[in-house]
């Protein structure tokens, strides 16, 4: 994925601007950054649901603006759990986003990963019967369906108990290592950025203003302050 | 802490209530974001009222004259009329007033018991404030007619207003006194959605059809139970006294094909907006994603269109008027239908959250 000169906003309000940032394949990329910073808005700008103002998008090589589809191919993006359809069934809704992504039939390795996470006895609820978590579970298979080069999460850990979230982290490395995916994830748990992310920026009046790779988030943590005191001197008062 | 509004003698007197409060900043911040709106909603109530009655005056004198000579032999029904409807407006505001206080997110503030009875008073009367002031607002016009007439009964005017204005008094009092109802939790919407079949434990197979379903099951969602009893009773009571079960029966049935069209256009408009927001990061077509969700609603409204004109003739139309009009039916809704999701769909692609 490659972000080039990025600028958006509501109205005249502009949130994020001159953002650039390219992420390689195999990738894992953690966005942090103070509440109200811009993380939400640059995702929405990557995943299409926010017209940007300038700049360019680019997934696997095709641009969101002049080939969105092409783009959005390439792209599984995990909706906030309130979004998904209340009226529609967890197995409605994996078969309208296979259908949409154009798939010809839903991977077994896709419906293993729903059993380790335990999802496949709520195959059948609507989706307003289940619960915050389970519903953030079925918002990440549904990003994970057709194999996306890119994944975008949006704080998608928020809901989930421990060994589930364990279960995602280890699943999601797995598809980095093996199908050369990239994950683009905004957070504000610590332990995702120093454990499982290969590089962290901090996301600040609208530009990212700090970056961080693996290494030196080993460094900081094995130092006596951590990582938390670094980010916390990067963000002034 | 100061903030917009927070100096201004409306501000001061609401305090200590913090839900009359935030409801006034509310409405301080809706006047601020459009000041016109309310000038302009205002202008248009005051120029609707004044034309009806110009209206009443100038072309119905006979017709007026013995609408209000009914109105003041009537003066107490219309009294005790105003009392129930006040009263059961009040009283399911009150009920709807107190589940939601309970988890508002002012529940924990320290309010003294007192002030808290005024708010919750001042809460669940609002409806009867609306119905004095239209009250007033058809005693207003009924004294200037009389004014014009030079009516005979003029004097009779003041007192059925005072009775009127009572009933409303007294009801509100009555409404808000009517003791609570057991607290239900709010159901999710699938429950009055009929539940698809399971056919064994099969894979999940790709398909857009789905989308077809769900503006169906957002219309059985919307008629819930409750709502559709309340909305037979208006029915029932417009069905004349001496009429036949069978044509009451054929009456309702009319009704209930008609209210599920209603329905049925609106959920489509609501459920295109939700569809392509959820849907925005997929690679999916705009043309594809309204084809798939307006498919199967049109057909359940062409099959609404044909009973509906299969009643009329059963009720005695001529069966081409009957047609007719079941097509009308079917060209209006399936128009509204089709712009309504056209419309929601476009308006929500690359736009702002």
């Amino acid at each position: 994925m490659e972000i080039r000169g990025l600028r958006a906003g509501y109205g005249t309000r502009v949130i994020i601007d001159e953002i650039s940032l390219a992420l390689e394949a195999g990738e894992w990329f953690a966005l942090m950054g103070p509440n109200g910073s811009g993380k939400t808005t640059l995702l929405d700008c990557v995943v299409g649901r926010l017209a940007v103002a300038r700049g360019e998008v680019r997934i696997a090589g095709c641009s969101l603006i002049e080939d969105p589809l092409g783009a959005k191919r390439q792209l599984g993006y995990a909706c906030a759990p309130e979004s998904l359809p209340g009226l529609l069934t967890a197995r409605q809704c994996l078969e309208v986003h296979a259908g949409a992504k154009g798939l010809s039939s839903v991977d077994a390795e896709l419906l293993q990963f729903a059993d380790e996470l335990q999802f496949l006895p709520y195959l059948e609820s609507f989706v307003d019967t289940l619960s915050l978590g389970t519903r953030q579970k079925l918002s990440i298979l549904l990003c994970l369906l057709g194999d996306p080069k890119l994944i975008v999460l949006d704080e998608a850990f928020n809901a989930l108990d421990p060994r589930s979230a364990l279960v995602v982290k280890r699943h999601l490395r797995l598809r980095l290592e093996h199908s050369g995916a990239a994950v683009l994830m905004a957070t504000h748990a610590l332990d995702i950025v120093e454990h499982h992310a290969d590089r962290a920026g901090l996301l600040m009046d609208g530009r990212i203003q700090r970056e961080w790779l693996q290494q030196e988030i080993a460094e900081l943590r094995l130092k006596g302050t951590g990582f938390e005191a670094a980010l916390a001197q990067s963000m002034p008062q | 802490m100061e903030y917009a509004g927070s100096g201004t003698a409306s501000a001061l007197m609401l305090r200590n209530a913090p839900r009359l409060m935030a409801g006034y900043l509310a409405w301080l911040n809706r006047r601020r974001d459009n000041p016109r709106r309310h000038l302009l909603l205002a202008a248009a109530l005051v120029a609707a009222w004044a034309i009806t009655a110009a209206l009443l005056i100038v072309t119905a004198q006979p017709a007026t004259a013995a609408g209000l000579a009914w109105v003041y032999r009537h003066q107490f029904l219309l009294a005790g009329l105003a009392a129930c409807t006040t009263a059961a407006l009040v009283a399911r505001r009150h009920a709807t007033e107190r589940s939601e206080a309970a988890r508002s997110w002012l529940a924990a503030l320290p309010v003294r018991r007192t002030a808290a009875r005024w708010e919750s008073l001042a809460i669940a009367a609002a409806p009867a404030l609306g119905v004095i002031f239209i009250v007033a607002a058809a005693g207003g016009t009924a004294w200037m007619w009389s004014l014009f007439a030079s009516d005979p009964a003029q004097g009779a005017l003041a007192p059925t207003w005072l009775a009127v204005t009572a009933g409303v008094v007294a009801g509100a009092m009555t409404g808000y006194l009517v003791p609570a109802q057991k607290p239900t939790e709010v159901a999710p919407g699938s429950r009055y959605v009929p539940r698809p079949r399971v056919l064994g434990a099969r894979p999940p197979a790709p398909s857009l059809s789905a989308l077809g379903q769900w503006p169906v099951r957002q219309m059985f969602a919307s008629a819930r139970p409750k709502a559709v009893s309340r909305a037979v009773l208006p029915i029932l009571l417009t069905i004349p006294l001496g009429s036949t079960a069978g044509a009451a029966m054929l009456d309702i049935a009319m009704c209930a094909v008609l209210g599920a069209v209603l329905l049925l256009v609106s959920a489509i408009t609501r459920v295109s907006r939700q569809s392509a927001r959820w849907l925005q990061p997929l690679p999916l077509p705009r043309a594809l994603l309204a084809r798939r969700l307006l498919v199967r609603p049109l057909a359940v409204i062409v099959a609404a269109a044909l009973i509906a004109a299969w009643l009329l003739w059963v009720m005695g139309s001529p069966p081409t008027q009957a047609l007719k009009y079941g097509f009308s039916l079917l060209v209006v809704s399936s128009l509204v239908a089709v712009m309504g999701s056209a419309a929601a769909i476009s308006r929500t692609r690359a736009g702002p959250r």
